[in-house]
């Protein structure tokens, strides 16, 4: 099997600072990762690495056979491709969030990929439904709880219907009951077969089957 | 809570709401030709911007030179160019800045001489009708402008804000004032974050053409605005609860040390040069 994505001896750093090192793994397609560590350990910088927002300094970031390179993503059209087949979902949903309504917020990426205006309606209607968030379709995002910004922000993210879902930290600052809400989505997405790799502490996340966990250790390197 | 416990019992698929369909199939896209680097462009003078504030934050680890001295010999300096009659001062300060710019790195030499250079240039635009009212010193402005633009911003690298503040208070400036400025400088930071996170989250989806992309910026900076108003009322209300009563002291510690005679020293050499350069200790040297 080919796998969506493959680091091979991938060095960052920023300032002096060395924020990844000699990382190396795969992700196949349909597979749960969990990635943890401790705080400032490089995961966030391992997802802008993995969103094409950093490239390594040392070794390779291939994602479905083709690498990632700067000149690569100089090209717009190539960028965008590759953009639409990765869903990220920030930690912080208030800095994802930027259009006046719940609905044009996950109309937005449709819209993006020229949908008629009926498709997007289709698309947003399905998704509020399935996220349990009708309710909010007029509302302002940042009138919005934590748990609401979270569900509107993975909304937005999965308008793309991308090829893999990549959430930092998804369970930060929220209720139980909206950390529930996540730990079933996670479990319902990852069982029909999509591809998702979450960055997390929480020790809920871990208990679950057909998981495949990446632990970074404080040197910023990957443990097996 | 009966229903929390609920929610986390019931098995995948169940008391959920099911799965669009269209999201379980691949979707293939292929999209068009565009060259637009609208957003990259936004995203870099963003990321120029903050490089400058995370520098200035740092700042060098320890200089020899205090931020109370830097700031008030260069208050001096540009009150002394103001008064500056005599072509020469404004020359030996122009070959002092020059050699001290010398040592700095291209990118702050470029941050440093761009505004400076742009500055002066306005004012030589302001002061060209002038030049046909025969006024022989056209440029004389103008040159002043470039040398206390240059002067301010090599404070402005040198010396993190926080110093820069503190030292105000050595000048006796309301605390007040001093507050603004430091919160100000604080929240452009933090506001420049939260607009760098929007602005990448805007990329990220930006995956077809976008023909509002001006509406999605202006909901970037809206988003900002109202992050700010939020970040100054809780602000507020966390300075409320720590007995803020609209007074604010900056800490001073003055302690007499021997670089202090230097300051003095160079502060003297200073005023003696732009005395003799002016005429005034003309008698006393013949």
């Amino acid at each position: 099997m080919v796998p969506l994505i493959e680091l091979s001896h991938v060095e960052y750093g920023y300032d002096g600072v060395i924020a990844l090192q000699d990382i190396s793994f795969k992700i196949n397609t349909g597979e749960l990762i969990l990635l943890v560590g401790p705080n400032g350990c490089g995961k966030s910088t391992l997802f802008k690495l993995l969103n094409g927002l950093i490239f390594p300094s040392k070794g390779k970031y291939i994602f479905d056979e083709q690498e990632i390179t700067p000149q690569l993503l100089k090209n717009n059209s190539e960028a965008k491709k590759f953009h639409k087949r990765i869903g990220y979902v920030f930690q912080n949903p208030d800095a994802q969030l930027f259009n006046p309504t719940v609905y044009d917020e996950i109309a937005f990426g449709p819209r993006q990929l020229q949908f008629s205006e009926a498709a997007v309606n289709e698309r947003v209607e399905s998704l509020l439904d399935f996220l349990q968030i009708e309710n909010l379709r007029d509302r302002a995002p940042y009138h919005l709880s934590g748990g609401e910004k979270k569900k509107v922000s993975i909304a937005a993210v999965l308008a793309l219907n991308p090829d893999i879902l990549m959430m930092d930290e998804p369970l930060n600052g929220l209720d139980e009951k909206a950390r529930i809400w996540i730990e079933n989505f996670i479990t319902d997405f990852s069982s029909a077969g999509k591809t998702m790799l979450i960055a997390s502490h929480e020790k809920e996340l871990l208990a679950r089957q057909h998981i495949k966990m990446l632990k970074f250790n404080e040197k910023h390197q990957l443990v097996l | 809570m009966e229903r929390i416990k609920q929610l986390k019992h019931c098995p995948a698929g169940q008391g959920r709401n099911k799965m669009p369909a269209w999201l379980l199939q691949k979707d293939y896209y292929q999209p068009g030709h565009s060259t637009e680097n609208f957003l990259n462009k936004t995203l870099l003078s963003i990321i120029a911007k903050m490089i400058i504030f995370r520098e200035n934050a740092i700042g060098s680890k320890k200089s020899f030179v205090s931020a109370s001295f830097k700031f008030f010999f260069v208050l001096l300096l540009i009150f002394l160019i103001s008064l500056a009659r005599s072509l020469l001062f404004l020359l030996i300060v122009l070959a002092v800045v020059l050699i001290y710019l010398c040592f700095l790195s291209g990118h702050r030499l470029l941050a440093i001489l761009k505004p400076a250079l742009a500055a002066a240039l306005f004012c030589l635009l302001i002061m060209l009708p002038a030049a046909f009212w025969g006024m022989s010193s056209l440029w004389v402005l103008p040159f002043k402008v470039f040398l206390t633009t240059v002067i301010v911003a090599l404070l402005a690298y040198n010396t993190p804000f926080y110093l820069l503040t503190k030292a105000m208070g050595g000048m006796h400036i309301p605390g007040l004032f001093i507050m603004a400025i430091d919160i100000a400088v604080r929240y452009i930071a933090l506001l420049g974050n939260t607009a760098y996170d929007l602005l990448i989250a805007l990329k990220l989806r930006s995956v077809g053409k976008n023909k509002r992309k001006y509406q999605s910026l202006g909901g970037i900076m809206g988003m900002t605005f109202i992050k700010s108003q939020e970040y100054a009322a809780e602000t507020y209300n966390a300075m409320l609860c720590r007995c803020f009563t609209g007074e604010y002291h900056v800490a001073q510690h003055h302690h007499f040390q021997k670089k202090h005679v230097l300051y003095v020293l160079v502060t003297l050499f200073l005023l003696i040069i732009f005395l003799y350069t002016e005429g005034y200790l003309a008698t006393w040297f013949h």
